[in-house]
This record gives structure tokens, C-alpha cells and sequence, in this order.
């Protein structure tokens, strides 16, 4: 197991143009560029509390390294918690994700102890090529968390992460710094129909 | 140049008064015709400062790698030898920076003396940024190195990463993510050259240098394929001999391998045809080998496979056979003519294609490189035996004598001292079905 340590690193996988850099970006800066998304940073970084103490949630790209897998393997064996973001306008996106997590599944062994999120991005385009409940029968069949998100819209960003940080039952960790999980329960609410955690 | 001789025609058809009628349609499909030109010269426009984008991108994450480079070869490789840290470095630690650091200096080296300064010439020319990768593509192969050293590196600091010697680095440095961080950037570099050769010629369609950012493109996949490839040879127990002498791992992956002997026993050849087995592949230029995949009974970090090594073919005494009968997916690969065959299922036909045309392409070359061994030594037979002649031919009489001890000559050629030899592209045969 990955040393118990002040980081908390999430690695975020999926093929080029699915939108990890721009779900990130949203999330760490809020901010969402149309035209062109520079990918500056390799980890990017964000203060959390984690068991009424601060510690850092690491972010991971991994873009330049889908397609080699023992390339890949170096930073899957740095992950606490894993992000597979597909694009609901491409069935192709979501078919390369399955050997990403035969793989974080051979590395890690037991998945079920590990954060999984499936993630279908772009939920605002129009061009729809994945149905939610085909993204909701892959996680089951998978056995980890489901959801969609729109980096453009600000939709789901910051409670993909805040359910990913849930998912880890050993540690109790949020997004707030002052360590309560305020409105977990309206989230929960507000979720509905949109997430679902297996 | 289309939409400047209309303008001009136009303006010609305009001046004639005659034709005011035409020249009144024609304004119409002008107008919309200028409208298309002003849409494509704001595309032009949009794509060149995507593409500016993209190129500044490349040079600031290139010179921030620098300096990140710089930063841990000086913060944390450097203090390992200062003498008053020696008290924090933890004795699991003790002489092992190469394992730690692998080649990172010399990577350092590479960007900073030449890979940064040849792109920075670029700048005003950046359309042909690409060629700047095509010069370096070998120098480009330490990453090699560096990946295949990197398992090795995290284990070892998997064992100390929490010893006050790199927290009181961290803390000198500044730095906010620790050193794991910074030692997975090579490989982070290198994967992103790639995403940017993408974005540039996404913008760069039909410019000048396009066809150079395709090709570094191509040529930086395959870099990153090689370096894929070597991962998993550092994985290999087993192997008496030494893998460096094979030559360049030119593929690896997993196959369905059945065997067939002729001396061996009936019983033995048809229980092999049922049950294959499953073996990991390795190409090299000078041999194949065949491995069986061992996952590794560790936890987390430590599952990583191991490959036991089983079998191994010399390249120069194969041949292939590209299509067995029936599967598209299988392809044959033999030796002693037939005596040994392999019966080789890769799990797509696309995976069998590009392992058969590496196949030939290693075989084509020792054929050609036999040949030209064959040329050489040829021409220097004759050559002797052209003296031989012009001492010998001095009575037409004995011109037959002459010829026939040429022909002894021929037949004596020793046969090829250096690799490859003959008997592997006399072999080489392909069928097609």
C-alpha cells in the first residue's frame, strides 16, 4: 500500500480530448477555456482536511502516457484514489478506459478498498453517444462510483472530488478546510439521479 | 490565389458598363465569396495563434523543466554527498543515488545544452519545430534508461522517503510536493512531447512544416513504444545469458504458443496442439524470447510480473511462416527446417500483422547484410582471380582449365564469420495463403 503520508494523490486517466486537464482546472481554479487548454502543470495541488488535520490532495495527469502501459504503471502505483474520465460524445473513450482499470486492478490488487470514479465528462453536449445508465452499468460492473460532469458548466466538478475523498473509508477526509463535510447531506440530495456509489 | 483572380476578374467584369447586369449577380456570389475569404483568413488567423500557444507552451514547460532538473540534481543528489546532511541520510540510502536518480543527470545535460537552445531557435520559425525533434531523436533514447531504472528508484525510496534527509531538503527547497513528484517528471516529459506534436499539427494543416511535425510525431511514438518495450525487459528472470548482446527490443507482448516437434513422440506433439501455452514474446534483433508471465505474490506496489525465461530462438536461424492456415490472428515461426515449429497467436490480427512485419524486416536485413558480406567478399575474389587470369591466361589453350578453377574458388568461400549467418535468410521463406 501507498505510505500513509500528508498527500493524498488522485491520478486522473483517459484518452486525449475527453477533458481531464479542464475537469482539474475547474476544480483547482475554477476556471474553463473553450479554445485552448494549456496542460502547464504535471501535478497540480490543492489543501483538503483529512482527519481533522490539513494535508494535500495531489492531482496526477497522466494524459501523455494512455497507450503505455508500463509507463502508465509508474504513476498508478503513486495513486491513492483513481478518477476515469470518459467523454459521453465518445463509446471509443469509455472502451479505453478498460484496460486502464484491468490494470489499476492488476496493480492494486483489491479495488474494492481503492477510490474508484468512473467519470462521463461534457454532460452538456448535445451529441450524446453514451446513455448514463451505460456509464452506471460499467461502474457496477466495475464496482466503483459513477458520474457526470461538466467541466464547461461547473456541473458535478467539486462533489466529484468531494465523493471521491468519501469513497476512502480510512481516512476522513473533505474539500473544507475546517474539516466539517458541510452539506454532505443536501449534496447527497442534489446528487441524486446524477451519481450513484456502489 | 483562387479568390484573388476572381476578385481581379470581377473587378474587370465591374468596369465594362455592358455588363452591369452580370456584373450585379456576379457582386452577389462576390459578397459571399468575401465572406468565405474573410471566414478562411480568420481561421489562418485563429490557427496561428493556436499554434503560437501551443509552441510557447512547448518552450516554458521545457525551460521549467530545466530548472525543476536542476533543482533536484542540486537540492537533493548534490546534498547526498555534503558532508554535514550525512548524519540524516539513513544507511538503506547510503551510495545508492544512481539507483535513486538513475540517469536524471545526464537527461539534465541533453535539455539543457542542446533540447532547450535548438528549440528556442525555433521561435521565429516555429512551423518547423518539428525538425528540431527529428535531429534528436537518438539523443532522445535516455529515456530509455531512465524508465527502466525507475521501478528500482521507487522501491528504493518507497524504503526512506519519510527520513529527515528529504524533509530538510524539501524544507531548503521550498518545495510543496516531495521528491516522488519531481523524479516522475522525465517520464511525464517525455509523454507530453507527443500531446504537443498533436496540438501543433492540429493547427498547421497544410503549412510548411507539417510534414515534419508528422514525422516527429510518428518517430516520438515509437520512441515512447521503445521505451514501453523496455520496461518489461528488466522484468526477465532467468536468462543465463547477457540481453544486451540481443540487439534492440524491437517488440513484446503476450501470445497462445503451441509447439511442434518432429522427433518428438505422437502423444506429446497432440496433447501440445490442444493446449497452448501462454507466453510473453520478446523480439530482438538477434534473438526471440519466450517467457512465462509470473505474477508476483506481493501487496500493492510490489505486484508487478515477473517474466521466467523459457526458451530462446537466434533471429539467424528462423524462418516465419506469415499465415497459418485457418486463423489470421496465428502466424508460424520455425527453425531446423521445420524440425522446431511455433505456432504463434496474437490476441488481435492487427497485433499478428505488426509482429510479422517486424519479423521480416529483422530477417530482410540479415539477408541483406549477408549479402553484402557476399558482395564484398566477391569482389575480392575476383579480383584475385583477375590477377589469377592475367598470370595464368596466357595460353587460350588453357582457358578452361582457368574457369574451372574459378569455380573451385566460388565453392570455396568460407562461410560468414560475422553475424548473421547464411542459414537464417536461406531459410527465410514467407507463404501467403
Amino acid at each position: 500500500m501507498p505510505e500513509q503520508s500528508n498527500d493524498y494523490r488522485v491520478v486522473v486517466f483517459g484518452a486525449g480530448g475527453v477533458g481531464k486537464s479542464s475537469l482539474v482546472l475547474r476544480f483547482v481554479k475554477g476556471t474553463f477555456r473553450d479554445t485552448y487548454i494549456p496542460t502547464v502543470e504535471d501535478t497540480y495541488r490543492q489543501v483538503i482536511s483529512c482527519d481533522k488535520s490539513v494535508c494535500t490532495l495531489q492531482i496526477t495527469d497522466t494524459t501523455g502516457s494512455h497507450q503505455f502501459p508500463a509507463m502508465q504503471r509508474l504513476s498508478i502505483s503513486k495513486g491513492h484514489a483513481f478518477i476515469l474520465v470518459y467523454s459521453i460524445t465518445s463509446k471509443q473513450s469509455l472502451e479505453e478506459l478498460k484496460p486502464i482499470y484491468q490494470q489499476v486492478l492488476a496493480i492494486k490488487g483489491n479495488v474494492e478498498a481503492i477510490p474508484i470514479m468512473l467519470v462521463g465528462n461534457k454532460s452538456d453536449e448535445t451529441q450524446r453517444e453514451v446513455e448514463t445508465k451505460d456509464g452506471e452499468a460499467q461502474a457496477n460492473q466495475w464496482k466503483c462510483a459513477f458520474m457526470e460532469t461538466s467541466a464547461k458548466t461547473n456541473h458535478n466538478v467539486t462533489e466529484l472530488f468531494q465523493e471521491l475523498l468519501n469513497l476512502d473509508k480510512k481516512r476522513n477526509m473533505s474539500l473544507n478546510i475546517d474539516g466539517k463535510r458541510s452539506g454532505k447531506q443536501s449534496r447527497a440530495e442534489r446528487l441524486k439521479g446524477k451519481c450513484s456509489v456502489m | 490565389h483562387h479568390y484573388e483572380s476572381f476578385l481581379t476578374g470581377a473587378c474587370k467584369v465591374k468596369d465594362n458598363w455592358l455588363l452591369t447586369s452580370i456584373s450585379v449577380r456576379l457582386e452577389r456570389v462576390e459578397t459571399s465569396r468575401l465572406t468565405l475569404l474573410s471566414l478562411q483568413l480568420h481561421l489562418n488567423i485563429v490557427c496561428s495563434v493556436l499554434y503560437r500557444h501551443v509552441m510557447n507552451e512547448l518552450l516554458e514547460t521545457e525551460r521549467a523543466y530545466v530548472d525543476e532538473l536542476l533543482c533536484v540534481l542540486e537540492g537533493y543528489a548534490a546534498e547526498m554527498d555534503n558532508p554535514t546532511m550525512a548524519h540524516l541520510i539513513p544507511s538503506t540510502l547510503l551510495s545508492k543515488k544512481d539507483i535513486l536518480f538513475g540517469n536524471m543527470s545526464e537527461i539534465y545535460q541533453f535539455h539543457k545544452r542542446t533540447f532547450l537552445k535548438d528549440l528556442e531557435a525555433y521561435t521565429d520559425c516555429p512551423e518547423l519545430v518539428g525538425r528540431c525533434f527529428l535531429e534528436r531523436m537518438k539523443d532522445l533514447q535516455i529515456y530509455e534508461a531512465y524508465c527502466q531504472n525507475k521501478p528500482r528508484s521507487e522501491s528504493l525510496w518507497r524504503q526512506c522517503s519519510d527520513c529527515a534527509f528529504f524533509q530538510e531538503c524539501q524544507k531548503k527547497l521550498e518545495h510543496k510536493l516531495g521528491l516522488d513528484s519531481y523524479l516522475l517528471k522525465p517520464v511525464q516529459r517525455i509523454t507530453k512531447y507527443q500531446l504537443l506534436l498533436k496540438e501543433l499539427l492540429k493547427y498547421s494543416k497544410g503549412c510548411d512544416g507539417c510534414d515534419d511535425l508528422q514525422e516527429a510525431l510518428s518517430s516520438i511514438l515509437g520512441i515512447l513504444k521503445a521505451v514501453n518495450d523496455s520496461m518489461h525487459l528488466i522484468a526477465i528472470t532467468g536468462y543465463e545469458g547477457n540481453l544486451s548482446e540481443l540487439g534492440r527490443l524491437l517488440m513484446q507482448g503476450s501470445f497462445s504458443v503451441w509447439t511442434e516437434h518432429k522427433k518428438g513422440h505422437a502423444k506429446v506433439k497432440d496433447l501440445a496442439r490442444f493446449k497452448p501455452m501462454q507466453r510473453h514474446l520478446f523480439l530482438h534483433e538477434k534473438a526471440l524470447l519466450f517467457c512465462k508471465r509470473r505474477e508476483e505474490n506481493g501487496e500493492g506496489y510490489e505486484k508487478a510480473p515477473s517474466y521466467s525465461f523459457k526458451h530462446s530462438l537466434s533471429m539467424s536461424a528462423v524462418g516465419i511462416t506469415e499465415n497459418a492456415k485457418g486463423d489470421n490472428k496465428k502466424f508460424e515461426i520455425w527453425c531446423n527446417s521445420r524440425e522446431e515449429v511455433f505456432i504463434v497467436q496474437a490476441p488481435t490480427a492487427e497485433i499478428k500483422t505488426a509482429w510479422v512485419n517486424e519479423i521480416r524486416k529483422v530477417l530482410t536485413q540479415q539477408l541483406q547484410a549477408c549479402r553484402g558480406t557476399i558482395k564484398h567478399r566477391l569482389s575480392f575474389l575476383l579480383l584475385s582471380f583477375l590477377l589469377h587470369i592475367s598470370v595464368t591466361a596466357y595460353n587460350h589453350m588453357f582457358q578452361k582449365q582457368v574457369s574451372r578453377r574459378a569455380q573451385t574458388l566460388f565453392l570455396r568461400v568460407p562461410p560468414a564469420t560475422t553475424p548473421p549467418s547464411p542459414s537464417g535468410w536461406c531459410q527465410f521463406h514467407t507463404t501467403h495463403t
